[in-house]
């Protein structure tokens, strides 16, 4: 074993392959912030505005509902996290599908609730 | 030497390098979109859910008169899909199991039937785009019921037992668009109902050796249905108010009026993990009222 040789091949080839990892680590798009593309939908929610649809979950803070709002002076975006005013009113209008099951049954699916009355009893 | 060392640092350098232009370039457009697609599938898609509902139906027309109630208990599942097909759509699918309990107290013959029963519920919503969604729903339920009714001096009560199967389904279109701070929700549906009862033979002596048979009847309407419903968005949840209006397109055995007003309202809470709701709706009709609430509880993970 001996020592490294400031400048040798191989003090050379630890260095490139440290700026490589640095340099693929700064940009790694797992585990990081997701970029936003132009082409990506944004929805106006009432009392809040332009909001991308999105649901994330970060390990600092748990798992949460995460909206990304674009600024509109700066044309990037932030979270809104539970607690924030604005979270209930994004929430609400994307949880805003019907759900299909909540109308109540028809009397005629219930037994009883209509039909022929059966003939008078006989003696 | 150096040749080895550029190919080396070439090797290195070119997967970073071509990170840097991620503005335009497409591997780092297919990372990126392959990590979209993989948080989007990631949290707060399934959800659990439990319903206590009730409703009574006050029936006064000439000879028909009677009073149903029926009580439920539901639990649901469903899954939420984000963006399954395309960027902007949705997909949630669901099945709910009930049990129910039913009771129709008739005025003529003074009769009673008391009803136990379970059912099995299929839903699924589709939203190509947030503001439109294309709600399904099915139901089968099957029913226990034990019959009485006035007899006669020799057998003062005729009593029966049966069995029989419900099918319910809803298919529909809503539209949801903002309207200041309101969310206003349009929905055209078509409902289906029905109920076959068997035939049914009731004891006309107490040495139960002599019977009357009445035959069976299946019971059914089809409707299509407007309605109309605006919801506040608060910042712990939502209330909302319903108004709409159906028409029967085929109803077994005919009724005179074909025409039926629902109106509703809720509330829910909703927080991070949960959301919690009640309802209340009214269905009037000729001769005919029904109310009927429930109370929900939704928990997402």
């Amino acid at each position: 074993m001996h020592t490294w040789k400031r400048w040798s091949w191989r003090y050379r080839v630890g260095a490139l392959f440290a700026l490589a990892l640095l340099l693929q680590g700064s940009n790694c798009p797992l585990g990081g912030s997701r970029t936003f593309l132009a082409t990506d939908p944004t929805y106006t929610v009432p009392g809040v505005g332009e909001v991308f649809r999105f649901v994330d979950i970060e390990e600092e803070r748990g798992a949460s509902y995460v909206i990304k709002e674009i600024d509109p002076s700066t044309g990037r975006y932030w979270r809104i996290y539970p607690g924030d005013p604005r979270y209930g009113l994004i929430a609400a209008y994307f949880g805003n599908l019907s759900r299909g099951s909540s109308n109540p049954p028809d009397r005629s699916s219930l037994p009883g609730g209509t039909g022929t009355p059966p003939p008078p009893p006989v003696q | 030497m150096r040749l080895r060392l550029a190919l080396i640092a070439s090797l290195l350098a070119a997967p970073a390098m071509a990170q840097q232009n991620a503005g335009g370039e497409g591997l780092a457009n297919r990372i990126a979109a392959a990590t979209d697609a993989l948080s989007r599938y990631r949290v707060f898609n399934d959800g659990v859910w439990a319903s206590a509902s009730g409703a009574s139906i006050d029936d006064r027309r000439t000879g028909l008169s009677r009073k149903v109630t029926v009580r439920a208990l539901q639990f649901g599942y469903d899954h939420n899909f984000l963006s399954p097909f395309t960027p902007y759509d949705a997909l949630l699918v669901g099945v709910a199991g009930s049990v129910l309990n039913a009771s129709s107290r008739a005025d003529a013959q003074n009769l009673q039937i008391d009803s136990k029963g379970y059912s099995v519920t299929g839903y699924g919503v589709y939203a190509p785009y947030v503001f439109l969604s294309f709600p399904v729903s099915v139901t089968v339920t099957r029913w226990s019921s034990d019959q009485t009714r006035d007899g006669t001096p020799l057998q003062p009560v005729y009593s029966t037992n049966y069995k029989s199967t419900s099918w319910s389904s809803s298919v529909g279109a809503a539209l949801t668009l903002p309207v200041w701070r309101f969310l206003m929700t349009t929905t055209l549906a078509h409902r289906y109902s029905d109920n076959k009862r068997p035939d049914y033979s009731e004891a006309i002596n107490p040495l139960a050796t002599d019977f009357v048979t009445t035959p069976s009847e299946i019971t059914q309407s089809s409707q299509l249905a407007g309605t109309f419903r605006l919801t506040l968005p608060t910042e712990t949840g939502r209330v909302w108010v319903l108004a709409g209006y159906t028409y029967d397109i085929k109803r077994s055995p005919a009724e005179d009026t074909r025409s039926e007003f629902p109106l509703g309202l809720g509330a829910d809470l909703i927080t991070r993990r949960w959301l919690v709701g009640v309802s209340g709706q009214a269905i009037l009709r000729e001769d005919i009222t029904s109310y009927s609430g429930s109370f929900t509880g939704r928990l997402q993970f």
